[in-house]
């Protein structure tokens, strides 16, 4: 375990060194810091369009129908946060244990870090460990960037703070399963490129192509980005495409609980959305196959190799 | 300390025992038996591609053994390799190091690896002992080749192992570096009497610094005696290097 933490705080130190992971952190940043004012601006947009409406309906005589955005939750601001969390946090993610598994490697250093007496184990959890921490700083500081922002442009109550660290947390989770296989790849692949090509096609593929084949056929997905809003799917091919794809878009699973984190309700008629727990536990499930992922590799990999 | 015993009773600090490494259908190292007794500079010597860095891999305990075994310091490579580790440094060839950081944190890293919980002391110490302390907050990339060998060796040496193995450590050294690397290992093994085991091709060195040396051809150990008596043995031959072809060509004939 003491090797663990000097493996750790060495891959934490170095992280923060690696220019690929700051250009990324500082575009994810950047990212969190316009998230809450985007969110902030749209509904605010929304919220003077109705106001107009509702006053040409009273100068014409009528009786203006009362706000559907009124009882937005508080968090609703921060919806865009979970695009940016699947899109460039997931590459962070990637980078992050891509950097971890290709450190030693690439310094040429891996015979040398094994012929001190440390085991597979000190090595893989002293990564993970590195890993992990060095995301939750990344996700603690976008919740706290998050956390002032939001409260500068809308009244936040401890609830809503609560369930925007939630949020983050959650976030971990998801981020981690992506860290772990790009440290997975980093330690096995001989060809570097291939070792970073696989995890950004997993990104790829639960980024953008399971959810083309599943939320996406719904008539109204490309209106909504986080809940599907109806059940309208009348073609019985893309039903059944959609049932069998379903369990395994991960980013859509992640989406639903982030969305219901915040706060978010799904409207219309009956959504197909699973319940939260099993959206969550599928989130969690996928964080431990990466961490399956890892194990087999640092078993597998050659020590006198590089 | 469980050290096997000869004879005479002098220690052999490394007994390998019908060591071998299979790689596909070609053996690497081929049933290796070898003595190396404590206080030794064993110079390793054979042709490209027959064996010594396989063989040094598997004393380190960085690559599993298709068959057989060996002691190192007493520890057995396949039973007890946390053991062996504590009591080796290593010195792979083409010494590289975390080029973003300094000598100091490299050797800091390495200190706490090894075990050190105040790793200051024993670093400034050892930079001393290498003539180094100038490079102490130079990071690796601005360091030259020869520079780099010597954190190489602070790093292999920091924990005050009681065996050495260095894998070709003259390779790409200049002459001024060869000598400062000959006279730090006649001082390591004198003053602190460690057991020196190096794959080297350089023969001129062989003869400045081994006291024995072993010959390995195609994975087979061909020749090991001390540097006197293989020199005794071949009496016509002027050079070590003229003894050196002469055992390789004789076993080739074979
Ligand atoms: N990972 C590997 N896979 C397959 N063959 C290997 C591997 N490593 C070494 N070999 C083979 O094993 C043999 C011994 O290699 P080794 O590197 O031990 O030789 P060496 O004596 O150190 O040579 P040199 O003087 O060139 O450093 C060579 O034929 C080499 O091709
Ligand atoms: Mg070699």
């Amino acid at each position: 375990m003491k090797n663990s933490i000097i493996i750790a705080r060495h891959e934490i130190q170095s992280m923060f060194r690696e220019r690929t992971f700051i250009l990324l952190l500082a575009v994810f940043v950047a990212m969190t810091l316009a998230s809450a004012y985007i969110g902030w601006s749209s509904q605010h947009t929304i919220n003077q369009v109705y106001t107009a409406a509702a006053e040409q309906l009273r100068q014409s005589g009528k009786v203006a129908p009362s706000s559907p955005f009124a009882d937005y939750p508080h968090l609703a601001l921060l919806k865009n946060m979970i695009i940016y969390v699947i899109l460039i946090g997931g590459l962070l993610a990637i980078s992050t244990g891509y950097a971890a598994g290709m450190r030693e490697r690439k310094a040429g250093v891996l015979k040398l870090l094994f012929s001190r007496p440390i085991s597979k184990e000190d090595f893989l959890l002293g990564k993970l460990l590195g890993i992990s921490l060095v995301l939750a700083a990344v996700i603690l500081l976008a919740a706290a960037i998050s956390a002032i922002s939001s409260a500068f442009l809308v009244s936040l109550n401890a609830q809503d703070v609560i369930h925007l660290f939630s949020f983050y947390g959650f976030s971990w989770v998801y981020l981690l399963g992506f860290a772990f296989l790009g440290f997975s790849f980093a330690l096995v692949k001989d060809d570097e490129v291939v070792a970073l090509l696989i995890p950004i096609i997993f990104w790829i593929m639960i980024t953008f192509v399971l959810p083309e084949l599943t939320s996406a056929l719904y008539p109204t997905g490309s209106l909504n980005p986080t809940l599907p809003q109806t059940d309208i799917l009348q073609n019985p091919a893309l039903q059944t495409m959609h049932d069998t794809v379903y369990p395994f878009s991960i980013s859509e699973h992640y989406k639903e609980s982030a969305a219901t984190i915040l706060g978010m309700k799904a409207t219309g008629t009956a959504a197909p959305v699973q319940s939260g727990i099993l959206n969550a536990f599928k989130i969690f499930c996928w964080m431990l196959l990466g961490l399956a992922a890892s194990f087999a590799a640092v078993y597998s990999f050659d020590k006198s190799r590089w | 300390m469980k050290y096997s015993k000869n004879p005479s009773e002098k220690q052999f600090i490394i007994d390998v025992r019908s060591l071998s490494k299979k790689y596909g259908d070609n053996f690497a190292v081929d049933g290796l038996n070898l003595k190396v007794a404590e206080g030794e500079i064993f110079g390793f010597l054979g042709h490209n591609g027959a064996g010594k860095t396989t063989t040094v891999n598997m004393l380190t305990t960085l690559l599993q053994p298709t068959s057989g075994g060996a002691f190192v310091a007493g520890f057995d490579i396949l039973k007890e390799s946390v053991e062996v580790r504590k009591r080796i440094g290593y010195l792979p060839e083409n010494i590289q190091l975390y080029d973003s950081m300094t000598s100091y944190e490299n050797l800091e890293y390495f200190a706490k690896l090894s075990g050190i919980s105040k790793p200051e002391e024993s670093i400034l110490q050892v930079l001393d002992f290498l003539d180094a302390e100038s490079y102490r907050d130079k990071k690796i990339s601005a360091l030259s080749k020869g520079m780099r060998q010597r954190i190489g060796i602070a790093q292999a040496i920091l924990h005050e192992p009681k065996v050495l193995f260095l894998d070709e450590p003259t390779s790409g050294l200049d002459p001024f570096g060869v000598k400062q690397l000959r006279d730090t290992l006649l001082r390591l093994n004198k003053e602190q009497g460690m057991t020196i085991f190096m794959n080297t091709h350089l023969l001129s060195e062989v003869t400045k610094t081994c006291s024995t040396i072993g010959v390995l051809s195609h994975g087979k150990l061909i020749h090991s005696d001390s540097l006197v008596n293989t020199m005794k043995r071949f009496n016509d031959e002027s050079s070590l290097e003229q003894v050196y072809l002469t055992i390789e060509e004789g076993h080739y004939e074979k």
